[in-house]
């Protein structure tokens, strides 16, 4: 595995995924509204005005993120179906952690940085004009999610990434996604009064299993067994 | 073999509890062009994954340049060129972005990859089109662009699968010329995967016949044909009617495998080449009038296609 590698593969697919321009739009606005939705239900009954924003914005961010890398990773495993690039890149000197990490780490990018950026701005929108959300470390449990986010992110990406290209289809992926979200909701239900050690365990737990599984994924995956389920 | 670049041997593959390669063995030569011929199902394509280190072999033993392709390093594998039959190239990213990719894959430097895939390019008459998406290309240019793409790295070997199969003519005779263009002048070993005959009659040296996973014939072409030296004849007769006394006549020589006349024309199938003298005489001693002979030269399709029905023949029985 090369690090030259991983950035190759990045590059490809953020070229392919941004190429589907539609699509790419379309897949956000509805991320955005599920974030939206969704963050609302869970954080409506949080009785302190601040910790309520604080946990909404770190939930609307995971959410957003979450849905969005899960229809992306569906994507660009599909593209590579119907293109039928998958078995000309398999036969490369590129290694399947190099092919599995370049592609998450695109995806990634491609769901870390317009969420973050549209917490900014409903962060930005809360504190000015209705002076509610200051995110005050560490009074705000929302702010654990914010630490934890990106790495739980990615693993959940490679996941996605490693159980579209060996079932050929997403519908692992999705129950991935889905017991990441329980993971999430769940343990953000009992965080709205604040961190505690049980929230922490829980999350470090989840992280735990999503790169256990990665791991496990990852040393099982042959190229005989994607190339003869292409 | 010191000079060989593809070395099989007792090769076995199955696939769900069916047997897709057995007892493979063949050798291929440095800087031949190299031909695999089978129609479909017989087991090619898993030959090529084997080779490419896609699939993994039940046993024998397999050599690419020396080394296992499962366990080849990076190095080795920069010596590898490919095409297959799916070109492998995203049709939404445009054909500098595709070699791109593929340069950097193969490690070449930043500061060469430019002009080294603008070469290329230039090489399959493709200069124009850097920045048009593959997806708005003809087949024929797909498959020029997969090429260059397989040739970036200056691999010392080439594999192609089916590589003028759905191209139309003038696209069929600019890859065959490329091909032999790339094995004369760089020296490339090329090793070409195809059902088409005539294509691998005209550019192959060496070939492989599969049929259900196994080696029907292998070796030099020309050797082949000369060693399945069935002299095939067609006779035209001054007379008609003597085609009942010529038919009498053939029946009864030995040397004569088989014969069959078809609007008011012989063809005499010999057992060899030096039956034909013997055919001439016993054709004058019987006064039948012989207007017209000529040898029909055998082709790769005859001996193919002779392989293949003697094999389903055998099924039968």
């Amino acid at each position: 595995m090369r690090f030259n590698d991983i950035v190759a593969v990045a590059k490809r697919e953020l070229l392919v995924i941004t190429n589907y321009k539609f699509l790419f739009l379309f897949t956000y606005l509805v991320s955005f509204y599920v974030g939206t939705y969704l963050s609302m239900a869970y954080t409506n009954l949080i009785p302190d005005p601040q910790i309520r924003i604080d946990t909404y914005l770190a939930f609307f961010f995971l959410s957003t993120e979450i849905v969005f890398s899960w229809v992306l990773s569906t994507l660009q495993v599909q593209d590579y179906m119907r293109q039928r690039c998958m078995e000309t890149i398999l036969a490369t000197p590129l290694s399947l952690t190099s092919i599995l990490l370049g592609k998450s780490l695109a995806i990634f990018i491609l769901s870390y940085i317009p969420s973050l950026f549209c917490v900014i701005i409903v962060f930005l929108q809360a504190n000015w004009p209705l002076g509610l959300a200051t995110l005050i470390l560490p009074s705000s449990p929302g702010w654990i999610l914010f630490f934890i986010s990106p790495v739980l992110l990615f693993g959940t990406i490679c996941i996605n990434t490693l159980l579209l290209m060996y079932l050929n289809h997403s519908m692992g992926s999705l129950i991935v996604n889905f017991s990441v979200y329980l993971l999430i909701f769940r343990a953000g239900a009992h965080s709205s009064s604040g961190i505690s050690p049980a929230v922490l365990g829980g999350y470090i737990m989840g992280l735990l299993c999503v790169f256990l599984l990665s791991y496990i994924g990852l040393k099982f995956l042959r190229k005989e067994r994607i190339v003869l389920a292409l | 073999m010191e000079n060989t670049i593809i070395e099989v041997k007792h090769v076995t593959k199955s696939l769900g509890g069916h047997t897709v390669l057995s007892d493979i063995n063949f050798q291929v030569p440095n800087g031949s062009v190299f031909g695999i011929l089978g129609p479909n199902g017989s087991g090619k394509i898993t030959l090529l994954r084997i080779l490419l280190g896609l699939i993994v072999h039940d046993t024998g033993e397999v050599k690419v340049l020396g080394q296992n392709p499962l366990s080849m390093t990076r190095e080795d594998k920069n010596g590898i060129g490919f095409v297959l039959e799916d070109h492998g190239l995203n049709e939404r990213l445009t054909a500098y972005q595709n070699i791109d990719f593929f340069a950097q894959v193969y490690g070449l430097a930043k500061e060469k990859r430019r002009d080294r895939i603008l070469e290329m390019l230039d090489k399959v008459d493709l200069s124009s089109y850097i920045k048009k998406p593959v997806g708005t290309f003809s087949k024929g240019m797909k498959q020029r662009l997969s090429l260059a793409r397989a040739l970036i790295h200056e691999p010392r070997i080439l594999f192609l699968d089916e590589p003028t199969s759905n191209l139309d003519p003038e696209g069929t005779v600019y890859i065959r010329n490329l091909i032999l263009r790339l094995s004369r002048e760089a020296g490339i070993t090329i090793y070409i995967n195809s059902h088409d005959l005539d294509e691998v009659e005209r550019i192959c040296s060496r070939i492989v016949i599969m049929k259900h996973g196994n080696i029907m014939l292998q070796g030099v072409i020309a050797d082949l044909l000369r060693q399945n030296n069935q002299t095939t004849l067609e006779v035209k007769l001054e007379e008609n009617e003597s085609f009942p006394e010529l038919e009498n006549l053939l029946s009864s020589l030995s040397y004569v495998s088989n014969f069959k006349i078809e609007k008011e024309v012989a063809f005499i199938e010999l057992n060899d080449d030096s039956s034909r003298l013997l055919l001439f005489n016993a054709l004058t001693q019987n006064s039948i009038p012989i207007k017209e002979i000529t040898q029909i030269k055998n082709s790769l399709e005859d001996l193919y296609i002779s392989i293949v029905k003697e094999e389903e023949h055998h099924e039968v029985q």
